[in-house]
């Protein structure tokens, strides 16, 4: 939010508001650290140097793999990419804090070795700080790189489900049942434009679509757009016709299309389905994937956000700028997105806190019970799982658990800040 | 209100098809064969002799029909012309979908059918001809081929495997081997591309999957678990009792609890009283409950900490129904405290907090006011006139408590190891024993709109103004 020097701008009160709420404003900031602590994590905690001197050469251990894992570049002699640096004899090095990969077995230390048992290592920096998991896992590096793992099924799935929420509240809340129209026509002809246009761009391309998918992320993108081509070009064509039909009497009566109504159901339906149970279910039933498990979550959890914006929308649509816009001539949907939009969002911001935290939860939740995320993914709920099977080991049960309900708190104290900033009613009490 | 309540129950009914779809579909995207895995360990699969191997097969079809998957999945499907309606008639889920494929390709079934027919003549041969003295060597690597060329999906490579097949078939399997090849290699030219291009629609009726699924859902027949081959409704029955009254009386205790806590905290509202209250259900509302539960199970449950509470189950391995009633009670509740516990605080801390926030709004209204002015006593104020008020936001919450318990039950009856719904539905999900999951996930569904339509009774009950009968 851009605070400008003198504003009585509703979004400048708010930030105002929400600077004095000690807690919302310190959560903010630790945020803000935590996500500073998820990009940089290869930098924190890795089993190579950032920087070493090796044979006379001065390498960059931590840049090159990211330069093969991000950019499929060949960087590593064989036998350099496989060694244990730990072990290496380098000139210097500069190391990152924890010298451990999240995924990395150390078996000298395992099973479950405290932070204050005897670790076998060969100097004081190669400490597990807070420990090891049953398999000789490096908890501290674990906590490390997890934070990158639950911010961003944080920000993916509730990205999700803002996305999807923001665009069915607007439409329902700003057309409602009686504003949009179309002709006869357009509708007789586009209805089974549509069901051609995914007929032929997606139904009976799914298999060609299936196996750009195994081929990679760029393939899949290609054919998806071939798809969406085919679907736009069969709909045109279809649609096409609909301009002769439109100018008789029977085609160029209006119609109001249901928007709010239609919307309204679904949302209804949605709510009456049981969201974690059916995450439960779809993640034990796929293959295991992260990402699965983001988009079941950000596609089941768009409804409060949905009925949020609409609520705003139907307040924002009957002021008087939105009907000076419509006056100087304005597109429905330039006013939409550009004008009611924008005044409609802070509600939603508090429901995207909330959201967060509670998909952050569910995820935990998940891989704590082992499904739905794939068994070689660090994360806070699969090493604080591991606590069950290692029993004794207090640091596996304290620590994990601790990191999810901070961020689970960071982000429920973020989200009662921006309500009680946005909602002058408290405020003024 | 009966009115509005039979048009809320007709409104069910769609949503009722939504979530049974739903359910179906999920199920249906579930990985591997169900026959297959209700056939292990029954019949080796894949005998060595021909009879072996046709009984193994009569067992698989028969089991197929038993289960109805030979029936089409739902009542009507959109296909291209060129797809017939009848590939879901072909036993083995790979070998449907290779055959679809391929026709997919060249557009033309009979041509498709050819190949398939040629392959099944090729396959008995083959089979018959096993006992053959002149097999050596080459007979497993023939059979795995001849096993995986039915399911191959890519046309070049199903070339590719029928060339390699033959350097390893007898003289005498050389016609069939042909006639294979041949309908393989006429594909191409008797393709019709066009068919393709053709959307239509088949029409099944009630003969289908979904239909039969659904009618045993409404006899209360979920079908049979894969894991020990047992009606799913009789588990489910049997589990769900240790759900019903860990949650029975967690829910009572969060709202016996949560309610006057809230109530005191709007009242005192900015008091020391009320800031401490605030913050300690704050603190426990973002406490995660399986991370507590773990906390209790290391720390408090033996191992090697404190040991005040037994470390999971619901009763002593000596249990017996010998003992007298209050000594069988006495070891439940030495079991269930804990769980209990962990179960209410969360809620427990939301229902506050809906609370004092709902009892908040309502003691800024007017009415209120005038209360006061007239000079009623404040307890009377707060418990008359602004409590009934402020009830909508908590019995809203009630609708969504039947499902919490079903899907919180999940976490804490896997680290309390209590044998109710939850925990059978974790075991099944580490199993894949999908019919199960499914039933879970429909009967969470099912109370989910029961808890929506006693909430929306009790917002009648409560708030005289919500009436439902005229609008």
């Amino acid at each position: 939010m851009p605070s400008p020097s003198i504003s009585h701008s509703p979004a400048a009160r708010a930030w105002e508001a929400f600077k004095k709420n000690k807690p919302a404003y310190w959560s903010l900031r630790i945020v803000i650290l935590l996500a500073i602590i998820a990009l940089l994590a290869d930098f924190l905690a890795y089993n190579k140097p950032i920087v070493a001197s090796y044979q006379g050469r001065i390498i960059f251990p931590v840049l090159r793999d990211y330069g093969e894992s991000l950019f499929g570049a060949k960087l590593w002699e064989p036998e350099l990419r496989k060694a244990n640096w730990r072990q290496l004899k380098l000139d210097w090095a500069i190391w990152p804090p924890v010298r451990y990969a999240p995924d990395e077995l150390d078996l000298a230390n395992a099973p479950a070795v405290g932070p204050f048992d005897e670790q076998i290592i060969n100097n004081p920096w190669e400490r597990h700080f807070l420990g090891t998991d049953n398999l000789g896992r490096d908890l501290l590096s674990g906590l490390i790189h997890g934070t990158r793992i639950s911010l961003t099924v944080g920000l993916v799935s509730v990205g999700i489900s803002a996305f999807i929420g923001i665009l069915l509240g607007a439409l329902a809340g700003y057309f409602g049942d009686n504003t949009l129209q179309v002709s006869r026509a357009s509708l007789w002809f586009g209805l089974p434009g549509a069901f051609l246009g995914l007929y032929y761009g997606f139904y009976i391309r799914r298999y060609a679509l299936g196996e750009a998918l195994g081929e990679g992320f760029f393939p899949f993108l290609g054919s998806l757009a071939v798809s969406i081509f085919i679907f736009a070009g069969v709909m045109a064509l279809v649609w096409l016709p609909s301009r002769l039909v439109k100018r008789t009497a029977w085609g160029g009566k209006r119609i109001y299309l249901w928007v709010d109504l239609t919307i309204s159901r679904l949302i209804e339906v949605m709510i009456s389905l049981p969201t974690t149970l059916l995450i439960f279910t779809v993640a034990a039933i796929a293959k295991p994937s992260l990402f699965l498990v983001m988009a079941v979550i950000g596609l089941t959890s768009w409804t409060g956000i949905a009925r949020f914006t609409r609520g705003e929308m139907l307040k924002v649509r009957n002021l008087d700028y939105i009907q000076a816009a419509r006056a100087i001539g304005y597109s429905d949907l330039r006013i939409m997105f550009f004008h009611a939009l924008p005044n409609s969002l802070a509600p939603v911001l508090v429901s995207i806190a909330f959201g967060i935290a509670s998909a952050i939860l569910v995820e935990s939740g998940l891989s704590f019970l082992g499904i739905g995320v794939p068994p070689t993914t660090v994360t806070w709920g699969s090493l604080l799982s591991a606590a069950r099977s290692a029993t004794g080991a207090w640091w596996l049960a304290v620590f994990p658990g601790l990191a999810i309900f901070t961020v689970v708190t960071l982000f429920n104290l973020l989200g009662e800040g921006i309500r009680d900033a946005i909602d002058p009613r408290l405020q003024e009490s | 209100m009966t009115a509005y309540l039979l048009r809320r129950l007709l409104f069910f009914i769609p949503t009722l098809f939504i979530i049974t779809l739903l359910s179906f579909l999920i199920s249906q995207s579930a990985p591997g064969d169900p026959v297959e895995q209700m056939l292990v360990g029954r019949a080796g699969s894949g005998g060595e002799q021909l009879a072996e191997r046709q009984a193994t097969l009569q067992a698989y079809i028969e089991k197929r029909r038993e289960l109805g998957l030979d029936l089409p999945i739902f009542y009507f499907a959109i296909v291209p012309l060129a797809e017939p309606d009848t590939l879901h008639r072909i036993p083995q889920v790979p070998v449907q979908e290779a055959l679809r494929r391929l026709t997919y390709k060249f557009g033309n079934w009979e041509a498709v059918q050819e190949v398939y027919r040629a392959y099944l003549q090729l396959d008995s041969a083959f089979y018959a001809s096993l006992g053959d003295t002149a097999w050596g060597e080459k007979k497993t690597e023939a059979r795995a081929l001849l096993t995986l060329i039915p399911q191959e999906k890519d046309y070049e490579e199903l070339r590719y495997h029928l060339r390699r097949l033959k350097d390893m078939l007898l003289p005498g399997l050389m016609p069939y081997y042909s006639a294979l090849a041949a309908a393989v290699e006429a594909l191409p030219q008797k393709a019709q591309r066009w068919k393709v291009y053709v959307p239509s629609i088949h029409w099944y009726g009630t003969q289908n999957q979904y239909h039969r699924w659904l009618m045993g859902l409404l006899r209360g027949d979920f079908g049979i678990s894969y894991q020990d081959k047992r009606p799913i409704a009789q588990k489910l029955g049997e589990a769900v009792r240790w759900s019903i009254v860990i949650n029975l009386i967690s829910i009572i205790l969060a709202y016996v609890i949560a309610i006057p806590l809230g109530v005191k905290s709007a009242v005192e509202r900015g008091s020391l009283k009320d800031r401490m209250i605030t913050l300690t259900l704050f603190m426990l509302y973002s406490l995660p409950s399986f991370w507590v539960g773990t906390m209790a199970i290391v720390f408090l449950c033996g191992g090697d900490y404190l040991a005040i509470f037994p470390p999971g189950g619901v009763q002593s391995t000596e249990h017996s129904a010998e003992w007298g009633f209050f000594q069988r009670l006495a070891d439940w509740a030495y079991h269930l405290t804990l769980p209990i516990l962990v179960y209410t605080y969360g809620s427990l801390a939301f229902l506050s907090r809906q609370m004092r926030t709902a009892l908040l709004e309502t003691l800024q209204q007017d009415y209120i006011r005038t209360a006061r002015a007239k000079g009623l006593p404040q307890r009377l104020v707060v418990w008359k006139h602004a409590f009934r008020n402020s009830l909508i936001p908590i019995i809203t919450l009630l609708a969504s408590v039947f499902p919490a318990m079903i899907s919180g039950s999940v976490i804490l009856e896997t680290i309390f190891s209590i044998p109710g719904m939850g925990f059978l539905s974790y075991g099944a999900m580490v199993a894949r024993d999908y019919p199960v999951i499914i039933a879970v996930f429909t009967i969470g569904a099912v109370l989910t709109l029961v808890g929506i339509l006693v909430a929306d009774i009790l917002y009648a009950v409560v708030d005289p103004r919500i009436s439902y009968t005229k609008r």
